[in-house]
């Protein structure tokens, strides 16, 4: 742990273990990782699930996965290593308990590896691997060992990225364009019939889809990312099977977003360019937000999945960062890191395990008072003059334009009410 | 092979909590991976207790790990102490500082060392062997040997005389479906029968405070095995005697209650007995006369074999019920979804409970039985 009263600043954050808390204890906690691995996975037909830890991993799993059997068959058993394994290994258990899961009829399973399997250096990927090689079914091992990171978004990440496992080289479908993530929403809907118009077949691969739908996103031309948790996969598909993506999700600002519909609108050889209503209407609001936020200050201290991105986008509007929460630090997030280093800010990094942050963190931050900017927080209040967006955990379901537009209309709303507050 | 298509058995680091965490005005240190003691805080909220030991977490990172360092749980306890949240710190062990073997026993004591004004135990279940049962009885073990001398309780002459008996209630506890609402009608006999007050109730809602009293009571209930050792403690510790029995159904706590006169030397109160027992074979009677009616339905199935299963067990037996599978099923809910009976009664928690109310209808004592009674009625004349 380090000595310094403080976090890090966003400059000196390299990996995981730069993420300080943001108090001594966090009371209660956070969810670990193989909490939302098993909740992306609940959510997908035919993929079955084991988890591999101590008892409380494989008791406590039980509040997501609440029947060992899913409603299309699939299974979701648990394993805990007893007192021998967890000095001599589980090798043979383990794949003891594959073979079994395949007897009931399992056809894809993701092995969950916890805390102390990885502590004991099991090698599970590798059991996974060989189990593959001499059976039907098929298995993969994703690393979610909580002490390797503070939050819980790698349970996303990297459940849809092992999901590329149970897939096989395919033809090239030259009209299918697949989405990861959500692609609701006005602007999600006319872009779905734009490219439908176009001959084109849309793949959705978002909250709840099945394995044998997943299996065809290998066949895509293009991938478009709507949601972050996606990218690390759509990069290995761009890797191991040449399929291009757009991080649309990466995109918050117009000429960004422009861009990415004016590189799908290459990508696919469309004759004409996409047609957004809320394209105007965006265009005005971040005008009027621009003057209002003019160099005001922010901290966010709810869970934003892509809060880099976010930051990135509003110092672009003139604001300045002074407290960030974030989850999980990724390699490729260095390139939005730099970004936000660039214009010459540098935030403190922690993560927030009480709701409020204390006021010595604050004014390290540089976030108290002055009464003549505006302060805007999200996450929880903390204190009655900063506008905020209230909120434990911060998504917009739509994209492009038009998930701006609904930001940057909270952000208003938001300001309105301190306005309002304060009269 | 431990592989395990249903839930598996509690641990003993469950035990552990759930023994300690009753005790409201304590906090709960963990030091080891967070995730778990975030399940068990939803735990915790879904017991009906209102009020319950404040859960922290430190967390713990790879440098952490590799190097040893404990300075998170230091920094941790100098919080909680320095901000004065609670009146007793216990450290809960966790899988991954067992398995780098941290040696909690001697932060402890060094902790202990450096804030005396309050008590800061360690405890030692949460290893790869333990089980929820000797997670709960190192619990209360360690409750009774420790914490009054950590509180400064040398013996029973320094404790204020002249007031009514006390008695400690030890053993019920929150993977008992009415733990709470158990607790509360065997305080209600104590107070009905016997006119004596409750001093620590262990497993239940309980304080720190209450062990200033420990060596006042002039009995122990003991309701699970998991508390025995305790009650033995404060036996040789204070001379206080025990009792081991859970009294479930009519029968069980008329000699619940007769035992207890023998041991206290003295009648219990007759027109209360009187009042119990006939408001409960009024329910009873009619229960009785429908399993004699519909002998195809009286059929119940209770789940393990602990004290609550014998109990509930027994009263049928006594009511007129077979057992057998088929009707009546008794259990946690997951058990309940694979062993589906015509009626379902869930009697022990699991994570699919959700209870809020605090003042449940109990399964122990003449209003247990009378709960039981009606709940079985009613499966019998539909």
């Amino acid at each position: 742990m380090k000595q310094s009263k403080f976090p890090y600043r966003l400059s000196e954050i390299e990996s995981n273990q730069g993420i300080l808390f943001s108090h001594e204890g966090a009371s209660p906690g956070c969810h670990c990782p193989m909490h939302t691995a098993l909740s992306a996975i609940r959510n997908i037909e035919g993929l079955s699930s084991l988890v591999v830890g101590m008892p409380e991993c494989s008791f406590y799993s039980r509040y997501v996965m609440d029947t060992p059997i899913g409603p299309n068959k699939e299974l979701h058993y648990t394993y805990v290593l007893d007192s021998n394994e967890v000095v001599f290994g589980c090798r043979d258990g383990l794949t003891k308990a594959l073979e079994e899961m395949e007897r009931d009829n399992a056809k894809a399973i993701v092995v969950i590896m916890t805390c102390i399997p990885a502590l004991i250096g099991e090698d599970i990927a590798e059991i996974a691997e060989a189990f593959c090689e001499e059976h039907v079914t098929k298995a993969v091992c994703i690393d979610l060992a909580h002490y390797k990171r503070n939050g819980y978004e790698a349970g996303f990440y990297e459940s849809y990225q092992a999901l590329l496992s149970f897939c096989v080289k395919q033809n090239r479908i030259d009209n299918q364009v697949a989405f990861l993530g959500s692609c609701s929403g006005e602007e999600g809907n006319f872009l779905k019939l734009s490219l439908k118009n176009n001959a084109f077949e849309i793949l959705e691969i978002n909250a709840f889809f099945s394995i044998a739908e997943f299996q065809r996103v290998t066949a895509s031309r293009l991938t478009i990312v709507t949601q972050i948790h996606f990218l690390p996969l759509a990069k290995r598909l761009e890797q191991e099977y040449h399929i291009p993506y757009i991080f649309l999700a990466g995109s918050y600002s117009i000429k960004a977003i422009n861009k990415c519909y004016q590189q799908i609108q290459e990508q696919l050889t469309l004759s004409e360019a996409f047609d957004f209503t809320s394209f105007n209407s965006l265009l005005q609001k971040e005008n009027e937000i621009r003057k209002k936020f003019k160099n005001s200050r922010f901290v966010i201290t709810a869970v934003v999945e892509d809060v880099l991105l976010l930051t990135e986008y509003l110092c672009s509007l003139s604001m300045k960062p002074c407290l960030l929460h974030l989850e999980e630090y990724r390699v490729f997030m260095r390139e939005w890191k730099e970004k936000i280093l660039a214009y010459s800010v540098n935030p403190l990094i922690t993560y927030m395990v009480q709701d409020e942050p204390v006021a010595k963190l604050l004014k390290e931050a540089d976030f108290l008072s002055t009464k003549e900017d505006i302060r805007l927080c999200i996450g929880n209040r903390f204190d009655e003059d900063v506008v905020c967006i209230k909120t434990g955990r911060f998504q917009v379901p739509f994209i492009g334009y038009e998930r701006t537009l609904t930001l940057l209309t909270q952000m208003e709303n938001a300001y309105k009410e301190e306005a309002y507050a304060t009269i | 092979m431990p592989l395990y298509k249903q839930t598996p058995n509690p641990s003993g680091r469950m035990g552990l909590l759930w023994a300690l965490a009753p005790i409201h005005d304590a906090a709960i240190i963990e030091y080891g991976s967070m995730g778990h003691m975030l399940y068990a805080n939803k735990w915790m909220s879904y017991t009906g207790l209102v009020n319950y030991a404040k859960m922290i977490t430190t967390h713990l990172s790879e440098k952490d790990i590799a190097l040893g360092i404990t300075q998170r749980l230091e920094a941790c306890v100098d919080k909680v102490v320095k901000e004065n949240k609670a009146r007793a710190i216990f450290l809960l062990p966790s899988s991954v500082p067992e398995m780098i073997g941290t040696d909690l026993e001697a932060i402890a004591d060094e902790l202990q060392s450096s804030y005396p004004k309050i008590p800061i135990l360690s405890f030692r279940s949460g290893n790869f062997k333990s089980e929820m049962k000797q997670g709960m009885e190192e619990a209360y073990d360690r409750l009774v040997k420790e914490l009054p001398n950590r509180l400064g309780v040398i013996d029973s002459t320094h404790v204020e005389r002249g007031r009514k008996a006390r008695f400690h209630l030890l053993g019920s506890g929150c993977d008992w479906s009415c733990f709470q609402s158990d607790c509360a009608e065997i305080i209600r006999i104590m107070e009905g029968a016997f006119d004596m007050k409750k001093a620590c109730v262990f497993g239940a809602a309980s304080s720190v405070k209450d062990f200033y009293d420990i060596a006042g009571a002039e009995l122990t209930l003991v309701m699970r095995e998991d508390g025995l050792k305790a009650a033995k403690e404060l036996k040789k510790r204070y001379g206080i005697p025990y009792f081991y029995q859970a009294p479930y159904g009519l029968d069980g706590t008329l000699s619940f209650v007769h035992a207890l006169e023998e041991i206290l030397g003295k009648k219990a109160d007759e027109s209360f007995i009187k009042r119990e027992y006939e408001e409960t074979t009024y329910t009873t009677d009619h229960c009785k006369k429908w399993t004699t009616y519909r002998k195809d339905k009286a059929k119940i199935w209770v789940s393990k074999e602990d004290e609550l299963a014998k109990g509930l067990k027994d009263f049928a037996i006594e009511l007129g019920f077979n057992l057998e599978k088929g009707e009546i099923h008794m259990s946690d809910l997951h058990d309940l979804r694979e062993n589906f009976g015509k009626c379902n009664i869930e009697i022990r928690r699991s994570t699919l409970s959700n209870d809020i109310n605090p003042y449940e209808l109990p399964f122990m004592g003449f209003r247990g039985a009378m709960n039981l009674s009606a709940l079985w009625y009613q499966h019998l004349v539909k």
